[in-house]
């Protein structure tokens, strides 16, 4: 299922602090897990994954760094900040109260956990 | 999950390493463009191995950021990153290119995450630099545009002043001109005194000054009888500057004949005679010109008239006096008096020129003519007739009154002339200066295409033609410096007929018209800096020789006195309404007249000098130790007004007798 470009700007960006909550990851990590964790809905492709990284970034809630592996492999490492997880925890909120909304509409089935 | 565990994280170092500072340092960079190798954002593909389906997509990518070099090179290394972490899990390289995006679409919404990334001061900065490159370019553009008006104007050569200065002798008689006898006469002359001076007179004082340098003695002899315009009997000099005027009576006569004409004829031109000889230029070619040219498109500039009959007008002069020297010390009253009067023509004729230096030519002519007046009347206080000593007053104050201010409307023509070729014309007295005109007024840079000069450089020349439009931008308009030239001329001409105490700083006000303009008015009237006349030093000139035929006059009428009445007056006073029709004022001194002392040994007449205090005739030079000066006044008007300076020398101004007290015979 492909999600409206506008929902998927609102929700996107919280859900890739959501993950970086749970640990450091690097981008490909990340287009993997969303699409594995949502079933393909909040899939992003490198074009739509990037420059969200780079806005998150810019607005102070994640830090990147660059590592190498003894394989030599090179990769940049996403993780949440202090002020990255205040916004998660606003968004969540907000997303919380939202979903309630919407359900008691009747246009979602259940509120979010 | 791509299958990297979290272990894998553990064995990562730092990518901050110090190989990692130097593959991104500008000089890695720049070394490695050198050998060829790539750079940047292409080096990080190039070294990743990754597919062409997928490494073309990713430099593409980064390229079209067109981010900064380091921002690029990121951009890159994570591209490549993202490609071989797909393609570890197995997909095929087409469908993880397809999952890339479209390159142009990615590298700009990865450019706007980018800069965004950036830190506020960094963004401040790039607006800046954005700012300051629109200004530059608008800069540019508007540069450009000028500099196209500036070199599009063109100057109207309309007026052949060379034309006009020559409008007012252009219709007299060649019987009444004076030059052609002028130059006759003085060729004569001066071709057999050159080669007396040369192979006689100036090794003999060579020789004299050595034996002085032995002896260590004063010797009033400082430079020979052609030089000094005095001579005696008895003089080293002497049997062969007689011999010079015997051989040239009729030379002598011609300058003579030519001192009565009206006019003195001289046609101005632009155009020397080219000389094709070999070895030194005769004496016959030196002052010939071509004939001026017609078309003012033609015409050199005005500015650039040659003026080779000022020296030997000068020279007739000195001839002249010389010779009247002599024939006082041989009693012929008849040749001094005829002498003296030529001397006194030439003076009205050099100082009817009409521009500056030529008057001061004809001060300086009118000046070697009182000198020798004065010489005569010290040395032979008898030889001259009451007649002869009315004849030459009346003579000396017609030419002092002939041209009593200096003319000056041949220097306004320069500059008309300087303007019509190097400004535009609106038809209104004004327009814009032209590239033209700093070449008219000696500035660098070509004037012509085919110029070789200094800037025959290729560099130079862009440079100076990228530089001169600026000239355009703050040179003044051509009314304004016009306008302000001539009220710089007029304010100090009107400066030359004041009082000494009230002229000098009259002159300054009017000298301040040019030269107190502050940074930006000097660069916006730079023509002026160039074209105005030192009028301060050709004013001091003036009132200088308006002194000293003052006191000449008194010492001709104090000698006519002393004919009459077998004595020399008591004073000044006495002279008057007779002799004179005032007594001559001090220039030094307003208000208060000449000083007048009367010795054993005949009349003095003195100023106080520029230090203001009577020291009894002692002049300057004398009280300091020196020997007798060659210019009676060693300090003009300026060294003493408004107030006396403290390092004017003590000692008074001596205007008779000039050689220094008469001696007992």
């Amino acid at each position: 299922m492909k999600i409206e470009r506008d929902m998927m700007r609102g929700a996107g960006p919280t859900a890739v602090l959501h993950l970086l909550a749970a640990k450091e990851m690097y981008g490909y990590e990340l287009v993997e897990a969303l699409s594995a964790r949502t079933q393909g809905v909040l899939a992003v492709g490198q074009s739509t994954l990037y420059p969200m990284l780079y806005n998150l970034e810019a607005k102070g809630f994640v830090e990147a760094e660059w590592r190498t592996a003894e394989s030599g492999r090179d990769r940049k490492y996403y993780k949440l900040t202090g002020k990255g997880r205040r916004r998660l925890d606003s968004d969540t909120e907000s997303w919380n109260a939202l979903t309630e909304a919407l359900a008691a509409l009747g246009i979602v089935r259940g509120a979010a956990s | 999950m791509t299958g990297h565990d979290a272990d894998n994280r553990s064995a990562h170092t730092k990518a901050t390493t110090w190989q990692s500072i130097l593959d991104r340092s500008p000089v890695v960079h720049i070394v490695r463009g050198l050998t060829g190798k790539p750079t940047g954002a292409r080096r990080v593909v190039a070294e990743s191995d990754l597919p062409d389906a997928l490494s073309g997509p990713c430099l593409e990518t980064a390229l079209r950021t067109r981010l900064r070099r380091a921002e690029r090179e990121d951009i890159a290394r994570e591209l490549v990153a993202h490609a071989r972490d797909a393609l570890l899990t197995g997909r095929d390289p087409a469908d993880v290119a397809e999952t890339l995006g479209e390159p142009r679409t990615v590298a700009r919404l990865l450019r706007r995450g980018a800069i965004r990334k950036r830190s506020a001061f960094d963004r401040a900065c790039s607006a800046a630099g954005r700012s300051l490159a629109a200004g530059f370019l608008c800069g540019v553009l508007f540069y450009t545009a000028f500099a196209a008006r500036f070199y599009a104007g063109r100057p109207s050569v309309n007026v052949n002043y060379v034309a006009k200065l020559n409008a007012p002798t252009s219709n007299i008689p060649e019987q009444d001109r004076a030059w052609p006898l002028y130059k006759s006469g003085f060729i004569a002359l001066q071709r057999d005194a050159e080669t007396l001076a040369e192979d006689v007179l100036e090794p003999r004082l060579e020789a004299e000054d050595a034996e002085f340098e032995a002896r260590n003695q004063d010797n009033p002899r400082r430079w020979t009888a052609l030089d000094a315009a005095d001579i005696s009997r008895g003089h080293p000099d002497e049997s062969d500057v007689r011999d010079l005027f015997a051989k040239h009576a009729d030379a002598l006569e011609d300058l003579r004949r030519a001192s009565r004409r009206p006019v003195l004829g001289f046609v101005y031109s632009t155009r020397a005679r080219p000389y094709e000889g070999k070895g030194r230029m005769p004496i016959e070619h030196r002052y010939d010109l071509l004939p001026p040219l017609e078309d003012p498109t033609q015409q050199e500039p005005a500015i650039s008239i040659l003026l080779p009959h000022l020296g030997p007008l000068r020279g007739c002069a000195r001839f002249l006096a010389l010779h009247a020297l002599l024939a006082a010390d041989d009693g012929d009253r008849d040749t001094v008096v005829r002498d003296l009067d030529a001397m006194l023509g030439l003076t009205a004729h050099a100082r009817n020129e009409p521009f500056l230096i030529g008057y001061l030519v004809g001060v300086a002519i009118e000046g070697v003519a009182i000198d020798t007046v004065s010489r005569v009347l010290a040395r032979h206080p008898d030889l001259l007739s009451t007649e002869d000593l009315a004849t030459l007053a009346h003579r000396l104050a017609a030419a002092g009154s002939a041209n009593p201010s200096m003319s000056l409307h041949s220097e306004r023509y320069f500059m008309d002339d300087i303007l019509q070729r190097g400004f535009t014309d609106d038809g209104r007295g004004g327009g814009r200066v032209t590239q033209h005109a700093r070449h008219l007024l000696g500035g660098i840079g070509p004037g012509k295409p085919d110029h070789a000069g200094p800037l025959a450089d290729p560099m130079a020349h862009l440079l100076y033609y990228s530089v001169s439009p600026a000239t355009g931008l703050v040179t003044a308009d051509r009314r304004a410096i016009a306008r302000r030239y001539n009220a710089y001329l007029d304010r100090a001409l009107a400066a030359s007929h004041e009082s000494p105490d009230v002229m000098v700083d009259r002159v300054r006000e009017a000298g301040a018209i040019v030269d107190d303009l502050g940074r930006i008015g000097s660069v916006r009237y730079w023509p002026l800096g160039m074209m105005a006349p030192a009028m301060g030093r050709a004013i001091d000139v003036e009132f200088q020789s308006r002194t000293r035929r003052a006191a000449c006059l008194a010492v001709l009428a104090l000698h006519a006195y002393e004919r009459e009445h077998q004595r020399f007056p008591g004073s000044l006073d006495e002279l008057v309404p007779d002799l004179l029709p005032a007594v001559p004022e001090d220039p030094f001194n307003p208000g208060q007249p000449l000083r007048y002392t009367l010795t054993d040994h005949g009349p003095t007449l003195y100023s106080v000098g520029a230090d203001g205090d009577d020291d009894q005739a002692t002049p300057a030079h004398a009280k300091s130790g020196r020997r007798w000066p060659r210019r009676l006044f060693e300090q003009g008007l300026f060294h003493r007004y408004p107030e006396p300076k403290p390092n004017v020398r003590d000692g008074d101004v001596v205007l008779f007798p000039i050689d220094g007290p008469r001696r007992p015979n």
